[in-house]
């Protein structure tokens, strides 16, 4: 070693016992406030896209009453309209409650992905 | 090249490992704190300062850059959080921190003798003494220095942590082993004279 590393070395400030130990209690006080803000939030944002689920559902259950979707369906069954199966997929299709279908789903998804990072451990990186 | 150990420290504490960003802070502590304390002369606002340096080091541990240095990079989160404390005090007792304004003389750089300067001066056994000598180079001299010697830093790290060019580094530590040759060889009732 350089001598004037050892010289060097004499004149270090050490820190008070106990520095880095407070340290590490200190950021891990500050992981946990986050990670209960985080399962606070996100829960919050599930128990919102719970309720959202409801009227997405009463929506859906609405469109595919009015739309006669179901109606088109049971007659992709009957034999007579076999023949002409593009043409009924297509009304079908057309007959599709989509805005139902994209609010429920919609409501779902939000609820999945809040559940999911309200449980989540919190990574340092995303503090 | 970053030691191996440090390295995988980093990546289990980007993982969510908080054992292994335990022990870096374990690791650094005290080269931190030293750090802080040499810039700002008050336990409380070293203590302060070093606390925050880690805290940004694991709030923004995803950005760093595995191949460069982790300790330039924690370096240099240092010394801009003890800026931004000296700031906040409105107390910058080294009024130049990362600006320096010296002149070097060539015939200064090209007449000096590194390694015999460094063993003369590594005598000095009186730990009191050295800090004396210390105080009279200017401190950002002081700073390269402490980070050379007491840090094991390379001059590119130091370059990095104080913002400041290679050559610029190299020129300040020698200058700061001939000032200090110098005290000592000068100095009324040296004690060191003899090894000149």
């Amino acid at each position: 070693m350089n001598p004037l590393n050892q010289t060097f070395r004499k004149i270090e400030y050490a820190p008070r016992a106990g520095l880095a130990y407070d340290i590490i209690a200190r950021i891990r006080e500050r992981e946990i406030a986050i990670g209960k803000r985080r399962f606070w939030g996100f829960s919050a944002l599930g128990i919102v896209s719970v309720g959202a689920t409801i009227p997405a559902v009463m929506l859906l259950v609405s469109q595919v009453s009015q739309s006669g979707f179901l109606d088109y369906v049971s007659l992709a069954a009957s034999p007579a309209l076999k023949s002409s199966g593009i043409e009924l997929a297509s009304t079908v299709l057309s007959a599709l409650p989509v805005t139902g279908i994209v609010a429920v789903l919609g409501a779902l998804l939000v609820f999945a992905w809040s559940m999911r990072k309200a449980f989540v451990l919190p990574n340092p990186s995303l503090a | 090249m970053m030691n191996p150990l440090e390295l995988q420290w980093i990546k289990d504490s980007i993982k969510g490992d908080q054992s292994a960003f335990a022990e870096l802070v374990r690791h650094y502590t005290a080269q931190i704190y030293n750090f802080c304390y040499r810039l700002t002369g008050n336990v409380q606002t070293a203590e302060d300062a070093t606390q925050e340096t880690f805290i940004k080091v694991w709030k923004n541990l995803k950005k760093f850059d595995a191949k460069q240095s982790f300790r330039a990079w924690i370096f240099t989160i240092a010394r801009n959080t003890t800026t931004d404390f000296l700031r906040k005090k409105k107390s910058i007792p080294f009024s130049n921190i990362g600006n320096n304004t010296e002149e070097f003389a060539f015939e200064d750089i090209l007449e000096s003798d590194d390694e015999h300067i460094e063993e003369t001066i590594g005598k000095v056994q009186d730990a009191h003494y050295v800090e004396k000598l210390l105080d009279e180079v200017p401190p950002d001299t002081k700073t390269v220095l402490t980070l050379y010697y007491q840090s094991d830093m390379t001059f590119d790290e130091i370059a990095r942590v104080l913002g400041k060019s290679i050559n610029t580094v190299k020129s300040q530590h020698r200058r700061a082993l001939i000032k200090l040759r110098e005290i000592l060889s000068d100095a009324p009732n040296n004690p060191y004279q003899s090894y000149e």
